[in-house]
């Protein structure tokens, strides 16, 4: 087995990723890459309780997640990667190039960015490095749940309003 | 024959069923077990309406609420699915069928609405932006009330349509019903529990030994079924 | 740093505006608004009081984007009253805010929608199939369940008041990490001795046709779980009663 999934999903570990794909995919592992909460132990310790017992938690930062992925792939259980944001998603990306596909599990609103779909609104920034992450040859979809539709990123960025 | 004070009282059992689901409560009375029974009881017969009640509640084992996502609005689809059931003739070929299916339709209806209800408030929102933004108590009372009574008239409407279609093609589908009476309830009954099984044989694959529980449960509820 | 008091009909306040949480739920703002809403009755207790700046900087906060169980989220508005009314840094209480949503999610998701709601409801579907009358079905369903929640919520407010910021430790409690899989594998009892107790009790068969249905049932599983949850059950079978209608007002 191996990491199944590279997702950007803005609030980390929670019940989509836990239950929603944590169920079908039988995940055994989560890599939670954000370069703050590796740094925060009170952050570590809420994203800890937020996961299941059988499931085991690794968080890393930008450097160590690249620096473990080898040991990551080669687990016999399955396993997700999440980042918070496209700009760190962006430096793992350009640090391991072995990531084929990624997909954006929820941005949510904030000030300047703009609806693409109901849980994925995006600013000029984080379009820019999102074309840049594609631009590696790095396929992006959006996706919450594995029921939902696999959205494509010209799709996704067709659809932004406002 | 329902009258037109039956069917206002229904349509407003289906919003208040519709509310509960994310609005108000969170209280389970959105439940397909509960809101069809209650539409049952309401016509004066819960004991006929729960049974498809009891069909739709193993489909909505399935479905989880989880934030953004599209989950189907099982409050007014209940209320939908009980009174279908009742005006087909609860127990007569092709009546269970005929009602689970107006009761995932409406669910689905219901789910869309939820969807369009969520971008409605996020304008009104909008608007008042800058008031909320300035710290205004009033501004988020606003809102939020406006989120609570448009969502009790979205759970109304869904329920007036879901009734209104009900009413008019049940007893017109169920007049050219050919299909005996055995495979037309055992049909819908076992996709119920196609889905039901699924979703609890995914949570359980997680869990050690809840399979063995499955399996435990599966033996003594067959003998059940065996001995009676 | 100033210790905050709550006065009980504050309290009592904040959890009934909690039961309608997501009243103005929506995609830009989420929960935000209700955890706005939910909190207000204790932020008139800031310095200046109502209308104050104090408490227009807290509603302002407050009131952005927020999304965590509903039931779970009343642990991070009683943290972040205690927050506001201690008079913490404003950065500090943005930080909580962000980082509380997805395990306050998570928590909730894997007790409440996965584990304790599908056990409350194959415990009535027990009841329906051993041939309970349909209200006593309805309420030991609405009993069972609302007992669990309004617990939780009870608790989830008064322990995030209880702990402020630092209420990470009340998630380590047993029922929450290991309860779902307890839940789980009672749950997955309840499902097996439910679910033939209702085909027969929905059909009116006995074994023998029980059998059948279940068989026919346990194929379509199979498929969805071999999709590993790419298609939903519920929305397949519209599509499947629908064929199966016409196919039934056409075939003689």
């Amino acid at each position: 087995m191996a990491i199944e999934r590279f997702r950007i999903d803005d609030r980390l570990v929670h019940g989509q990723v836990v239950v929603g794909w944590g169920q079908p995919l039988s995940l055994g592992f989560i890599v939670l890459v954000d370069d703050v909460v590796a740094d925060n132990d009170w952050e570590r310790e809420l994203y800890r309780m937020g996961t299941p017992p059988e499931m085991e938690l690794f968080v890393e930062t930008v450097e160590s997640a690249a620096a473990r992925m080898a040991e990551f792939e080669l687990r016999p259980d399955a396993g997700m990667l999440l980042t918070g944001d496209i700009a760190t998603m962006d430096r793992l990306t350009a640090a391991v190039p072995a990531i084929r596909t990624i997909t954006i599990g929820g941005i949510h609103h904030r000030q300047g960015r703009s609806a693409c779909l109901s849980y994925v609104f995006l600013s000029e920034s984080e379009i820019a490095e999102l074309t840049v992450i594609a631009a590696r040859g790095v396929s992006i979809v959006a996706q919450d749940l594995p029921v939902s539709n696999e959205v494509p990123l010209d799709d996704l960025l067709r659809g932004r309003t406002g | 024959m329902i009258g037109i004070s039956g069917i206002i009282l229904l349509v407003l059992l289906g919003a208040l069923c519709a509310l509960d689901t994310v609005s108000v409560l969170q209280g389970m009375v959105s439940r397909p077990i509960v809101s069809a029974t209650l539409a049952g009881a309401a016509l004066g017969r819960a004991e006929d309406a729960i049974v498809v009640g009891a069909v739709l509640e193993l489909f909505a084992i399935e479905t989880m609420p989880f934030g953004a996502s599209r989950y189907p609005e099982w409050g007014s689809a209940g209320v939908v699915a009980g009174t279908t059931y009742l005006v087909g003739g609860a127990g007569t070929a092709g009546s269970l069928a005929i009602a689970t299916l107006a009761g995932l339709a409406t669910a689905l209806l219901g789910s869309l609405s939820m969807v369009r209800h969520r971008q409605l408030v996020a304008r009104v929102a909008m608007i008042l932006r800058d008031s909320i933004a300035a710290g205004s108590g009033s501004a988020v009372t606003r809102l939020h009330l406006y989120g609570i009574v448009s969502d009790f008239w979205r759970g109304a409407v869904v329920t007036a349509i879901g009734l209104a279609l009900a009413l008019v093609f049940a007893p017109r589908i169920l007049g050219s019903w050919y299909l005996a009476y055995g495979p037309s309830a055992a049909w819908p009954v076992a996709l119920a529990v196609a889905t039901a099984a699924a979703s609890i044989v995914r949570s359980a694959q997680g869990v050690p030994r809840a399979s063995l529980f499955l399996a435990g449960g599966s033996a003594i509820g067959l003998g059940l079924v065996f001995a009676r | 740093m100033i210790t905050p008091w709550l006065p009980f009909r504050t309290r009592v306040a904040m959890l009934a505006r909690l039961m309608t949480l997501q009243g103005s739920y929506n995609y830009e703002t989420m929960i935000g608004n209700g955890v706005a809403f939910a909190m207000e009755p204790a932020l008139r207790l800031l310095p200046g009081g109502r209308g104050g700046d104090a408490y227009r900087e807290a509603m302002a906060r407050q009131s952005r984007y927020f999304n965590a169980h509903p039931y779970f989220a009343a642990v991070a508005v009683g943290a972040l009253a205690r927050a506001e009314l201690s008079l913490e840094a404003p950065e500090r209480i943005e930080r909580f805010r962000t980082a509380s949503c997805g395990p306050l999610g998570s928590v909730g998701d894997r007790l409440v929608w996965a584990a304790w709601l599908p056990l409350c409801s194959l415990f009535a579907l027990s009841a329906y199939g051993f041939g309970a009358p349909a209200l006593a079905v309805v309420s030991l369903f609405l009993v069972s369940y609302n007992a669990g929640h309004f617990a939780l919520r009870i608790w989830a407010l008064n322990v995030g008041w209880r702990d402020g910021l630092g209420v990470a430790s009340a998630l380590a409690a047993p029922i929450f990490r290991t309860g779902p899989a307890t839940l789980t594998r009672v749950a997955a009892f309840a499902a097996g001795v439910a679910l033939p107790m209702v085909i027969a009790n929905a059909v009116g068969v006995r074994f023998t046709g029980v059998a059948v249905i279940a068989l026919v049932g346990g194929l379509g599983a199979t498929v969805l779980l071999l999709l590993n949850g790419r298609l939903a059950g519920w929305r397949s079978a519209i599509w499947l009663l629908a064929a199966s209608t016409v196919a039934a007002m056409v075939i003689r």
